[in-house]
């Protein structure tokens, strides 16, 4: 099994140590970190058209994801250096506002949207509207996903679209909220650009938003 | 081998062992004092030279409690049933619970929610749509439709059986009717597989001549048959659910004293149809929570003397729709009667109290029969299922379990996945259509007569139904039970069956 095929086994196979050997050999073979990157994200795409058909469950997206995650950072650094651009469908910035600790629904969504091509920044659980802005900017990211699943963490959601205004981003972001204390009509009063109550169509919402709907 | 599902704990008791035994008691006192009734000659003779007292012109036999006893204790507590794919044989008793298809008459039209004899093609489509379903695990292709259009009444058992030979692999299921039994074994035997029989105890304690005959026939073989007792509180039993109970299981001892005299170790399992009637109408109630509770003594008792049971309880329900009612009458019916003992339950496709047979049913019923089955397989409880050095190092939340190995492992094989329940969100739902179960059932149904494929007879296996049917057509056709107008329409039914 060459290099290449190793590393989309590994994905395959969730495994974050194989993952990231994988990553490394490429580099030393001189093999193109851009083609490594992609072969990781086919890899993950096959899963996630796995879990669209019913034959893959979440937890086969999520550990394939975090075997991705294991190797990326490798790939991307090469990618760095050499001045090259990993195919993307777009950046997204994605986590659960400050005040909210629920990590699994805003987890779900970042899987699935690696798993059809997105650069995703999970920044994690908590999260105060300063850093979702300052990865925003430092990452050029095309979309940010917020998710509150209290209503009392829901207001979080408009200070960050606030924020994102008072530091000039606003226009080149869009804004998707979610989560269970959320609905459409609490999405548009504060300005989001989109409100999407299930996964898998957090993924439709995005890829309409960099035109790849 | 069709293992169905493994009861990882001790069924629910509602007796005290006192209890129990005051019904033995009390049927033993019934069988010794009163006895069975029954002119069968043979059996009579059979019983006389048994010990047992015969008085003739009341046709009474009266049965000494040390031979009922002895009798007993000559019944397996399990027996095997052959298929035609061996891989489908499935073994009824111990703690293995397995699921049967229903019985009823009519085809359900689930648009008027009208009721009409079914086609032959219409019989066939539900053998295999119950082929496909994993949890049907015996087929009951004479019960499925007994009013096929254009079929005389007394081959409709047969030519169900031979579509169920046809279009299943899996084991079937028989009755009785004017010797057709005798026909029924020669095309079991034809195809080299066995056959049990649910053959009636008449409440209360008789037997009838064609009951006998077909015990008779097959004991002798020691194939499986089920005593079916069906007495009813305040009509055919005394009224107390108790006396029920003992009326049943009386009759249930007179039926193993039988099979066990023509042949020692022949299975026998009890099918009852006993329980309570309507308050008004006196008509029977399969699933009424007195029935439920006869059945739960009677599996009580079967556990506690090693007889398998098979039985029906909330089987078909009293609804006349697909609906709330029908779910909650054949769910909580076999529940209880699951998780007090059954072995074998009759669920899948019955409706409207025996009146209705439907395929889109038997996809639903697959959905009470996957929860039920899920239920008992229970957890282990080992170092690996505790799972504490997976907490350990997972730790607290924010963590979670979600992308582990140990998630991965189980989520798909540890989980039941609904056949057409919907257990997705409500969004899902309104984007997908708003579909209902039945909606969802019936496309279940048209998806799976386009896609399951059913390993046909082979040409030899053919021929020995094609034959035994030609045979029985010509017998009772011979002996008065086809009528001269019925031949015509049958035999033009069976020229337009367009069997799949």
């Amino acid at each position: 099994m060459d290099t290449l095929a190793g590393l989309a086994q590994a994905i395959n196979d969730y495994d974050a140590a194989a993952a990231e050997r994988c990553a490394r050999q490429a580099l030393e073979e001189g093999l193109d970190p851009v083609e490594a990157f992609a072969t990781m994200t086919a890899a993950i795409k096959d899963i996630g058209d796995g879990f669209e058909a019913g034959t893959r469950w979440l937890p086969d997206l999520i550990g394939a994801a975090a075997a991705m995650q294991a190797a990326s950072p490798v790939l991307e650094e090469a990618i760095r250096i050499s001045g090259g651009k990993k195919a993307a469908l777009g950046t997204v910035v994605a986590g659960t506002v400050q005040g909210d600790i629920h990590s699994i629904g805003i987890e779900m969504v970042c899987t699935l949207l690696i798993a059809a091509g997105f650069d995703v920044h999970y920044l994690g659980i908590d999260i105060p509207a300063e850093e979702f802005v300052e990865a925003v900017r430092d990452n050029g990211a095309d979309i940010v996903a917020l998710s509150a699943l209290l209503t009392v963490t829901a207001a979080e959601d408009k200070k960050v679209i606030q924020l994102l205004a008072d530091a000039g981003l606003r226009a080149q972001v869009k804004v998707m909220v979610g989560g269970g204390a959320i609905n459409a009509d609490f999405a548009a009063s504060i300005g989001a650009d989109g409100y999407e109550p299930s996964a898998p169509g957090a993924v439709e919402l995005a890829k309409s938003f960099v035109g790849a709907a | 081998m069709q293992h169905g599902y493994l009861r990882r704990f001790a069924p629910i008791d509602v007796l005290t062992e006192r209890e129990l035994s005051a019904i033995h008691q009390g049927a033993l006192e019934i069988l010794e004092t009163c006895g069975a009734n029954m002119r069968h000659a043979k059996t009579q003779a059979l019983l006389e030279a048994a010990g047992c007292v015969v008085d003739r012109s009341a046709c009474q036999v009266r049965i000494p409690p040390a031979l009922a006893e002895d009798c007993l204790r000559t019944v397996p507590s399990s027996y095997q049933l052959v298929a035609r794919d061996r891989g489908m044989d499935v073994r009824i008793g111990g703690d293995r619970v397995h699921f049967l298809q229903g019985m009823g008459m009519r085809y359900v039209d689930t648009e008027t929610w009208e009721l009409r004899p079914a086609t032959l093609r219409e019989h066939a489509e539900v053998q295999i749509v119950g082929d496909a379903l994993p949890n049907v695990h015996v087929m009951d292709a004479l019960f499925s439709f007994t009013d096929l259009a254009g079929v005389p009444g007394i081959m409709q058992q047969l030519e169900g059986l031979a579509n169920g030979f046809r279009y299943s692999t899996k084991p079937q299921h028989y009755g009785y009717l004017k010797d057709s039994d005798q026909f029924a074994i020669r095309m079991a035997q034809g195809i080299g597989v066995t056959l049990d029989a649910e053959i009636d105890v008449a409440p209360p304690v008789a037997f009838g001549d064609e009951a006998l005959e077909a015990i008779w026939r097959f004991a002798t073989l020691g194939w499986c048959v089920w005593a079916s007792p069906g007495g009813r509180a305040g009509a055919t039993a005394p009224g107390p659910l108790a006396a029920v109970q003992v009326q049943s299981w009386a009759g249930t001892m007179a039926f193993i004293v039988i099979t066990q005299l023509i042949k020692r170790g022949t299975p026998v399992g009890l099918h009852p149809c006993d329980g309570v009637v309507h308050t008004k109408w006196a008509h029977g109630l399969p699933a009424a929570p007195e029935t439920w509770y006869t059945r739960a003594m009677t599996n009580q008792l079967c556990r506690r003397f090693g007889i398998p049971v098979t039985t029906a309880s909330g089987f078909c329900g009293h609804a006349k729709m697909f609906d709330y009612q029908a779910g909650m009458e054949k769910s909580l019916g076999v529940l209880t009667s699951i998780m007090t003992g059954s072995h074998l339950h009759t669920l899948h496709g019955s409706f409207a109290g025996e009146l209705g047979y439907s395929n889109v049913l038997q996809v639903l019923d697959e959905d009470i029969a996957g929860n039920i089955g899920r239920y008992l397989m229970g957890t282990a409880i080992d170092d690996k299922s505790l799972a504490i050095d997976e907490a350990l190092e997972v730790g607290t939340a924010p963590a979670s379990f979600m992308g582990r190995a140990l998630t991965r492992e189980l989520w798909a094989k540890d989980r039941y996945e609904p056949l057409v329940a919907d257990w997705g969100s409500h969004v899902d739902w309104v984007r997908g259509g708003k579909k209902d179960v039945v909606t969802r059932a019936q496309e279940k149904v048209t998806a799976i007569l386009a896609d399951h494929t059913v390993a046909p007879l082979t040409l030899e296996q053919h021929a020995v139904v094609e034959d035994v049917l030609a045979e029985a057509r010509d017998y009772y056709r011979a002996n008065g039970l086809i009528a001269d107008e019925e031949w015509a329409p049958y035999m033009a039914a069976l020229e337009a069956a367009d069997l799949p």
